[in-house]
């Protein structure tokens, strides 16, 4: 099986033909295009303006079809370099509906483009690079496109020098069936997108990094998708930046990337390991793992960027290994197996770094590093945790403060061993710390040993367990940091078996014991 | 009550106390020496059997906050340490002297806590305070035999505490910046044994014959055991009392320079440091008063002149052996004025390690009766009966004299009842003699002897053979007709 790319794009047209095409010296090239087998040619003079435009049908249910419809269009200008900059108007895109309505967009100009091909998106709801307005544009009466190059005074042959190719609105790809290689799932969904047949202009794979500029989204909900991505690296596009000295080329939403599992609730399965998912510049993303539809999501290893959240599948089949969640919005586990994490660099000052939305979330961290959370939260506990709660799992670097509980009454009781200062914020609830227990288990005794604990370097025993009748002795205590102990082990026919010096943790630990026959010994 | 091999055996408040304070326990001895208590301080008790009490009492509520006193290194070579548990160390160790004493089967190390201890006293570092080594014997001693022992060469010996066979740790190391009840002390590389009894073999036990290069805390096994020794011929008290004429003359001298020795020839010049003068006692005798005198804790060095200076008996290496009949001579030792018939008896090496010995002596007795001796004025002499060569037959006036192995002749005045010569019968080519074997080279002789006015001349004959048994009676009749 090969992956199965599904446009979440409307294509307007693939411009193969001059079919409701106009504009200046306008023509087909069948030279000049990247999608199909032609493109609209069309020519600017100096020192004026010169359009071209497409006037055909467009959907009527762009707003029923997209959340965040975009403009997609693949054009190319030689003579970008004799236009007027980007802020001087150098090139515009202007659409227009039946009543007249219209807007014109500023997407580039000599400082921000050399003219190549490019699939340009325009945020068809952008309120910012408008040129100018009529009205209220309606995007689901759309009559019109049209393209506006103004060039300088500046001789150049007046010959064929802009190209308009396949244009699409929409907001991204939705991807099924499985990667041939496995592990190659997104490089094999560039290799779709970027085929002449296709030319979505979604996802591009540049020097090994996956370039998008559109919602990805894996399964579609009812079609099986094996997803399996190892040591890809995904980049969600910053077209606010994406031109010559980091000057824009189009504009994009702030809220269209997302990175989104539906599984069919049968046979799909989600492995993303080993990779780097991240936005450009300004943008961010959601990562959006909380999917019933899966068999088993494994996120393990991935360094995640940017996302403005990232929420996973409330079950202990969705494992969460590993990763890093590094300048992100809050993290919601939800009761996925979420382990081994750093969070580090919470950009939401509401919902903080760690969103802790039940105690089965709670009770399956482990392992997990809160970090350089000032200005907001290392965790946020919503009001409806109650209760003791255990956060013995997560270690705070109390840079900022560790614990929101947003109640605004009621007690709730924490029981944490990781931070010896806490900073408490919330409603008007108490939040009451307790340093917790943790338990030394001594493992791998001989039966009828005698173990003792002391403090370390003393000759206070903590504890002495006589002639232990299975394998292990715990030894519960109260934690504090910097805590040692001598740990003795005595046996009949063992070598009195000694560790001095031992640091109790925070956590739970077992430390096993290695006796030895003694042959020394009499009985 | 014999040793103690089981930790069982030691009751604490009984023949153990343990000390969690001072960090020491102590062995307590029945006050009688019998076993009031189970403990006798000189069968002691084995570390290996003090390390399992340990284990069991540290088993216990009692001791367990405390660190464990001692590390078992390896029970059969005997490596012990106290103040060592085998992570840390600390200051544990023995009470006293009574009480290592009273340990077995073991050398051990007593460490301090090193650096800053912590509040339990233990630290990761220890400074070694004292080493014993375990010295133990093998083979069996006389009852009530006083071994003793030498910890550097050339010291005084040193008595074990215990009489009997030896199963005692000797301090080897001590330092007393560390334990200020220790001397200092540091005698790693030498040991030697002594087993010296009065009437029994004498043993004495090196490193070397260990195996080992020095002591430390292990067990080192010294070879030390003896036997009756049948070659001693009379007591300590007779040899210093009614014995004393024949013993006081044999004497040994120690020299600082090789005395230069001729044994068979005059020119031999063979260098021996060490020489006993036998004064012509039996070989037993010699043996006797040397085995004596290894014994005095005294100088017994008689040399006069080039003289090594003291030397003390009782340290003193051993000189002489017996093996069967023949009396073997240590390295540099030589033995003068013997006996004729006991030359061939005695073995030497030289300083250089060569072994030397006399040429074989046939020995020739003269028996003569009460007239021949009487005055002491008799006279002999001793004739070649028949020459291989003619012509020089006794007889004959160019009879040949015999001559001794130091080619003197054999004449002279009779000076006692029997007198004793030796023929070097290997080579003696008087008269044209070359055949030297013993079943055809017999030497007959015909011994002549008198006494003017007293005895009658007299004429013996008889045959010299490769022996030491040769024997010529000469038996005058009263000379009553001589007139001056």
């Amino acid at each position: 099986m090969a992956v199965l790319v599904t446009p979440l794009l409307s294509e307007i047209n693939n411009a193969d033909a001059t079919t409701n095409w106009s504009g200046n010296s306008g023509g087909l090239d069948d030279f000049v295009f990247v999608e199909g087998s032609a493109s609209y040619t069309w020519q600017v003079a100096k020192n004026g303006t010169d359009t071209a435009e497409y006037a055909g049908t467009f959907p009527t249910n762009i707003t029923t079809l997209y959340t965040n419809p975009h403009l997609y269009f693949w054009f190319r200008c030689d003579v970008s370099q004799f236009s007027l900059t980007r802020a001087s108007d150098g090139m515009i895109v202007r659409v227009d509906d039946s009543g007249g309505n219209f807007i014109q967009w500023r997407f580039a100009g000599n400082d921000t483009w050399r003219g190549e091909w490019r699939c340009i998106p325009i945020d068809l709801s952008n309120t910012a690079d408008i040129v100018s307005s009529s009205g209220t544009l309606d995007l689901d009466a759309i009559t019109q496109v049209q393209w506006a190059v103004s060039t300088q005074n500046i001789n150049f042959r007046a010959i064929d020098n802009c190209w308009n190719d396949v244009f699409f609105i929409g907001e991204g790809l939705e991807v099924t069936g499985s990667a041939t290689t496995t592990g190659n799932f997104l490089r094999e969904v560039a290799n779709v997108d970027g085929s002449s047949a296709n030319q979505y202009g979604q996802l591009q794979l540049s020097d090994g990094v996956l370039l998008a500029q559109g919602k990805i989204v894996i399964g579609d909900g009812s079609t099986q998708v094996v997803y399996t991505s190892d040591a890809e690296i995904l980049f969600f596009k910053d077209p606010s930046t994406g031109g010559l000295d980091g000057n824009a080329i189009g504009s994009m939403s702030s809220t269209l990337y997302t990175f989104q599992a539906l599984g069919n609730s049968s046979n799909s399965t989600f492995s993303h390991t080993n990779g780097v998912i991240s936005a450009a510049g300004g943008q961010n993303f959601v990562l959006d793992l909380d999917d019933t539809g899966f068999n088993t999501i494994e996120f393990v290893s991935n360094l995640v960027s940017k996302a403005s959240e990232a929420r996973f599948w409330a079950s202990t089949n969705c494992t969460v290994d590993a990763c890093t969640f590094l300048n992100c919005g809050p993290v919601y586990p939800q009761g996925s197996d979420f382990k081994n994490c750093t969070i580090s660099g919470a950009t939401n000052t509401t919902l903080g770094a760690l969103y802790l939305s039940d105690t089965t979330t709670i009770d399956n961290l482990s392992n997990v590093t809160v970090a350089d959370y000032n200005g907001t939260y290392g965790v946020y506990i919503p009001a409806s945790v109650t209760g003791t709660i255990d956060l013995n799992s997560i270690v705070f670097d109390n840079s900022g403060v560790d614990i929101f509980w947003a109640a605004t009454s009621g007690t709730l009781t924490v029981s944490s061993n990781t931070a010896t200062t806490f900073q408490v914020a919330g409603g008007t609830a108490s939040v009451t710390i307790i340093a917790g227990q943790a338990t030394l288990t001594i493992t791998n005794l001989v039966l009828g040993s005698d173990v003792v604990i002391k403090e370390s370097g003393t000759t206070s025993k903590l504890q002495d367990t006589q002639d232990v009748l299975v394998n292990s002795v715990g030894y519960t205590y109260t934690y504090s940091a910097g805590t040692f102990v001598d740990i003795a082990v005595y046996c009949e026919g063992y070598v009195p078996f000694f560790i001095n010096g031992y640091e109790l943790g925070a956590t739970d630990s077992s430390l096993p014991v290695a006796q030895a026959a003694d042959r020394n010994y009499t009985p | 009550m014999a040793k103690i091999l089981d930790g069982d055996d030691l009751i604490v408040g009984t023949n153990i106390t343990i000390d969690t304070t001072a960090r020491t326990f102590t062995l307590i001895a029945s006050a009688d020496g019998v076993t009031t208590n189970g403990l006798i301080a000189k069968d002691g008790v084995t570390i290996q059997a003090l390390y399992s009490k340990f284990i069991k009492l540290w088993e216990t509520s009692t001791y367990n906050q405390f660190p464990f006193p001692m590390y078992a290194i390896d029970a059969k070579s005997g490596q012990y340490q106290f103040g060592f548990d085998g992570s840390r160390y600390s200051d544990w160790g023995p009470a006293d002297e009574t009480t290592r004493n009273m340990l077995r089967d073991g050398g051990w190390d007593e460490y301090q806590a090193g650096g800053t201890p912590e509040l339990d006293g233990t630290s990761q570092t220890g400074d070694l305070a004292r080493r014993y080594v375990g010295i133990l014997s093998l083979g069996t001693v006389n009852e009530g035999a006083q071994l003793y022992y030498q910890t550097t060469a050339g010291s005084a010996s040193v008595d074990f505490v215990f009489t009997d066979e030896v199963n005692q740790g000797v301090q080897i190391f001590g330092d007393s910046a560390v334990d200020a009840t220790s001397a200092d002390i540091d005698t790693q590389t030498f040991f030697k044994a002594f087993a010296r009894e009065e009437g029994f073999t004498y043993a004495t036990s090196t490193l070397a014959d260990t195996g080992q290069t020095a002591t430390g805390a292990y067990t080192v096994s010294v070879l030390l055991s003896n036997t009756q020794d049948l070659n001693v011929v009379n007591t300590d008290a007779e040899i210093v009392g009614a014995q004393s004429g024949t013993y006081t003359p044999i004497t040994v001298s120690y020299y600082s320079v090789a005395q230069i020795i001729d044994i068979n020839d005059p020119a031999d010049d063979f260098p021996f440091s060490i020489v006993i003068d036998a004064n012509n006692a039996t070989l037993q005798q010699v043996y006797t008063k040397i085995q004596y005198l290894l014994r005095q804790d005294s100088d017994i060095n008689s040399a006069l002149a080039d003289s090594l200076g003291v030397v003390n008996g009782k340290t003193a290496d051993s000189l002489l052996r017996f093996v069967g009949p023949d009396l073997i001579c240590a390295e540099g030792v030589f033995i003068q004025n013997l006996r004729a018939q006991d030359i061939n008896n005695v073995f030497f090496t030289d300083d250089n390690g060569t072994a030397r010995t006399y040429d074989f002596a046939a020995t020739l007795s003269l028996n003569f009766n009460n007239f021949l001796t009487s005055g002491s004025t008799g006279y002999y002499v001793v004739y070649i009966t028949d020459s291989v060569a003619g012509g020089d037959d006794y007889g004959s006036s160019t009879a040949i004299i015999l001559q001794d192995n130091q080619d003197a002749d054999i004449t002279g005045t009779i000076t006692g009842s029997s007198l004793t010569f030796s023929i070097d019968y290997d080579n003696n080519s008087q008269g044209g003699r070359s055949d030297f074997s013993a079943a055809t080279g017999q030497i007959p002789i015909t011994v002549v002897a008198g006494n003017k006015g007293v005895a009658k001349p007299v004429v013996a004959t008889g045959l010299i053979e490769r022996t030491k048994s040769n024997s010529v009676t000469l038996t005058a009749e009263q000379d009553r007709a001589y007139t001056p």
